[in-house]
C-alpha cells in the first residue's frame, strides 16, 4: 500500500522537474525581458545592458533556470508589468475565485451525474438509458464556449435570471450578502460546467453498475430477500462510488485547465481570464507563472486520484 | 457465368445448390460496410445526423470554391450588422459589412480543414506510437507511456495559447502544428491497448514464427485488424478537433487574421451588446457547430457499435 504510495510520489519530482524545465523554455521564448517595459527615450542603452547584465541574462541557460528554480522557492515569480505589482499579489487576488468556481462545478457535476449514472446503469437498453446516452453525446461532442455562449444568452440576457458578469455585486455589503451574491453570480456558470463535465462519470458509473448487477454479492443480497431498490442505493451504489471519486483529481485538473474559455465567456475575474488578458497585454511572467502553477496543480490532481485509486483497488497495488 | 451454365446443364442439382449458398451466407462473415449499414438501418437518429453531415460538407467544399476572396476579406462599415434578409443578405453582415453566409460557408471549410489536417496528423502519429509501444513492450513502452501520462495532464488549451502567440511567421500550418502536439496521445492508448491483446493471438506467433519482419507483422498483420477502431477514434477525434479549433479561435488564438473561422465568428458575441441584441451574428455559427459535433458524434457511435459486436443493435 504504502510502497505504491510513495512510488507514485516519486514519479511526481521528476515530473515536475520536466514541467518546470518546460515553462522555463517557453518563458525563454518569449519575446521581451523584465526591462523592456522600463525603457523612456531618454534610457541608455549601455545601462540597459548593465541592468540585463546584472540580472544574469546572459548567463548559460543551466545558470538562468537555476536562479529562476530558487526564486521560485522564495515565492518570487517576477513582477507584473502591465499590473506593476508582484506576480504573486496578482495570482492570490485571482485565485480564490477560480477555486471557488470549480468547486461548485463539482459539485454540480456529481449532483447531475450519480442519479443519471445510476438510472442508465440499473435500466440499460431502456428509453432513460437511450435518453442519457443523446444527453452524453451532447455534454461530450459540444465545443464548451458554445454552451456557455448559449446559457449567458438565455439565462443572463433574454430571461435575466442571472448576472451576466462579475463575482459580486457592488452594493452587497456584509458577509451573508457578499457571499450570496458571490455564489449567485457562480451560479451559471458553475452549473453550466458541471453539467457539461458529466460524461465521463455518467459511463463510468453506468457501466460499473452493468458489471456490478451480475455479481455474487448482489445475487446473495437478492435472495436474501433486499429490497432491488435497496440493492441498488446501498450495494452497489457503495461500490460503484469509490473507483468514481477517483476521478475526482482528474476532474479538477480539467475544470482549472478549462477555466480559460469559462472566465472568458463570463467574463469572471479567474486565473483563465488573468491567463487571456496577461498574454495579450505581452504581461509574459504573469503568463509563466499561471502556467507552472496550472501545471503543478495538474500534476497534484493526477497524483491525488492515483493515490485514491491504489486504495480503492488492490490490483493495482505493488508489494 | 460458368455456374450458370452448369446449373443449365445438370437440372438435378438445381436444388442442392441455393442449400449449400444459404449455408454458405450464413457462415460469412457480415462485411464491415454491411455491418455499418444494418446499424444505421437500426439508429434512425444516426441516419439523419449522417444525411445531414454530407449535404453540409458537400455543400460548404463545393460552394466555397465559388467565393471569392474578397467576400471575406471586404471592409464596409456602412453595411455594418445589418439585419438578415436586407440589401439580399440572406444571413445579414457581420462587424465589417462582410455577408454572414458566405463568411459562414468560408469559415466552416477553413475548420472543417483544419481539424481533419489536425485528425490526420494525430492519427498517424498515433497509431505508428501504438503500434511500437504495443508490440515491442519493455522499456520503451514503458517510457512513452510515462511521457503521455504527463503530457495528457497538462493544460494544454494555456499551453497551445502560450506556442500560438510567441512563434514567430504564424500561419495555418503552424496552429496545425501545435495543436498537432496534443492531438496523438488518446489514440496512442487506445492503439496501444489494442495492440498488447493482439500481439498474444495465434496469428500473431505463427507469423513470428515463420520468420516475418517485425514491420511486417506490425503493419501489414496487426494494422489491418486495427481498422474499426481507428475509424471509430478518427470520428470522434474530429469532433474533438474542430472543437479545439473553434475554442481557440474564439479566444482569438487561433486561425490568423484573414482566414475566417466558425470561433472568429462566435466570438463577435464577446462584445455584450451583440450578444444580448445581435443574435443573428453569432448564433448561425453556433448553431453549425452544434450540427456538426454532434451529428458526428451520433455517426461516431454507429461506427462503434459496428466495431464491437457486443454492442451492436441489428
Amino acid at each position: 500500500m504504502w510502497k505504491t504510495i510513495i512510488r507514485r510520489v516519486l514519479i511526481m519530482i521528476p515530473q515536475i522537474v520536466i514541467l518546470s524545465v518546460l515553462v522555463f523554455v517557453l518563458a525563454k521564448l518569449m519575446p521581451g525581458d523584465p526591462f523592456s517595459g522600463t525603457i523612456g527615450p531618454n534610457t541608455d542603452p549601455k545601462q540597459i545592458e548593465a541592468l540585463k547584465r546584472a540580472a544574469g541574462l546572459f548567463d548559460p541557460w543551466y545558470v538562468q533556470y537555476w536562479h529562476w528554480i530558487v526564486n521560485l522557492f522564495h515565492g518570487n515569480l517576477g513582477q507584473s508589468y502591465t499590473l506593476k505589482q508582484p506576480v504573486t499579489t496578482v495570482l492570490g487576488n485571482r485565485i480564490g475565485n477560480t477555486v471557488w468556481l470549480s468547486l461548485l462545478s463539482l459539485i454540480v457535476s456529481y449532483a447531475v451525474a450519480i442519479p443519471l449514472g445510476m438510472t442508465s446503469g440499473r435500466h440499460d437498453g431502456s428509453r432513460r438509458d437511450r435518453g442519457i446516452a443523446i444527453f452524453n453525446y451532447f455534454t461530450f461532442g459540444l465545443p464548451t464556449f458554445v454552451v456557455f455562449l448559449l446559457g449567458l444568452y438565455f439565462f443572463g440576457y433574454q430571461l435575466n435570471w442571472f448576472p451576466t458578469s462579475g463575482t459580486v455585486s457592488i452594493n452587497a455589503s456584509g458577509f451573508f450578502a457578499e457571499a450570496s451574491s458571490r455564489l449567485y453570480h457562480m451560479l451559471l456558470p458553475g452549473a453550466l460546467a458541471g453539467i457539461l463535465g458529466t460524461t465521463s462519470t455518467i459511463q463510468y458509473l453506468r457501466s460499473e453498475i452493468i458489471d456490478a448487477k451480475s455479481q455474487d454479492y448482489v445475487r446473495t443480497a437478492r435472495s436474501k430477500g433486499v429490497p432491488t431498490s435497496k440493492v441498488y442505493s446501498r450495494h452497489i451504489f457503495r461500490n460503484s462510488l469509490l473507483p468514481i471519486a477517483a476521478f475526482a483529481g482528474f476532474q479538477i485538473t480539467g475544470l482549472i485547465g478549462g477555466s480559460v474559455v469559462i472566465e472568458q465567456v463570463f467574463s469572471y475575474p479567474g486565473m483563465g481570464q488573468l491567463f487571456i488578458t496577461a498574454i495579450t497585454s505581452r504581461d509574459y511572467s504573469v503568463v509563466t507563472a499561471i502556467v507552472l502553477f496550472t501545471g503543478i496543480l495538474a500534476l497534484f490532481g493526477s497524483l491525488l486520484s492515483d493515490i485514491i485509486l491504489s486504495l480503492v483497488d488492490p490490483r493495482i497495488r505493488i508489494e | 457465368m460458368s455456374e450458370q451454365n452448369e446449373t443449365q446443364v445438370q437440372p438435378s442439382l438445381q436444388a442442392t445448390v441455393p442449400e449449400i449458398k444459404d449455408g454458405a451466407v450464413i457462415v460469412e462473415a457480415p462485411s464491415t460496410w454491411r455491418t455499418i449499414k444494418r446499424e444505421f438501418l437500426k439508429d434512425k437518429v444516426a441516419l439523419v445526423s449522417a444525411v445531414i453531415l454530407a449535404v453540409l460538407f458537400l455543400t460548404v467544399i463545393i460552394w466555397s470554391f465559388f467565393i471569392p476572396k474578397t467576400a471575406v476579406t471586404n471592409v464596409n462599415i456602412i453595411d455594418q450588422y445589418l439585419a438578415p434578409g436586407t440589401q439580399g443578405h440572406i444571413l445579414g453582415t457581420d462587424e465589417q459589412g462582410r455577408d454572414q453566409l458566405l463568411m459562414l460557408v468560408a469559415s466552416a471549410k477553413n475548420s472543417l480543414l483544419i481539424a481533419f489536417m489536425i485528425t490526420v496528423i494525430g492519427q498517424v502519429v498515433g497509431i505508428i506510437i501504438g503500434l511500437i509501444t504495443g508490440y515491442f513492450r519493455g522499456v520503451v513502452d514503458t517510457v512513452i507511456m510515462r511521457i503521455i501520462d504527463f503530457w495528457i495532464v497538462l493544460p494544454f488549451i494555456m499551453i497551445i495559447i502560450v506556442l500560438v502567440s510567441i512563434v514567430p511567421k504564424y500561419n495555418e500550418w503552424t496552429l496545425i502544428w501545435i495543436i498537432g502536439l496534443f492531438a496523438w496521445q488518446g489514440t496512442t492508448r487506445l492503439i496501444r491497448s489494442k495492440v498488447l491483446s493482439e500481439s498474444d493471438r495465434d496469428y500473431v506467433r505463427a507469423s513470428k514464427t515463420s520468420g516475418s519482419s517485425n514491420f511486417m507483422i506490425m503493419f501489414r498483420e496487426i494494422l489491418p485488424n486495427l481498422a474499426s477502431i481507428i475509424i471509430v477514434d478518427s470520428t470522434l477525434t474530429f469532433a474533438g478537433n474542430i472543437g479545439i479549433e473553434t475554442t481557440l479561435s474564439f479566444l482569438g488564438f487561433g486561425l490568423p487574421n484573414g482566414t475566417p473561422s466558425l470561433g472568429t465568428m462566435v466570438s463577435a458575441a464577446t462584445d455584450p451588446t451583440v450578444l444580448a441584441t445581435k443574435a443573428y451574428v453569432w448564433l448561425p455559427p453556433v448553431i453549425f457547430i452544434i450540427v456538426i459535433c454532434v451529428g458526428i458524434s451520433f455517426v461516431g457511435q454507429v461506427f462503434r457499435r459496428a466495431a464491437d459486436a457486443r454492442q451492436r443493435l441489428g
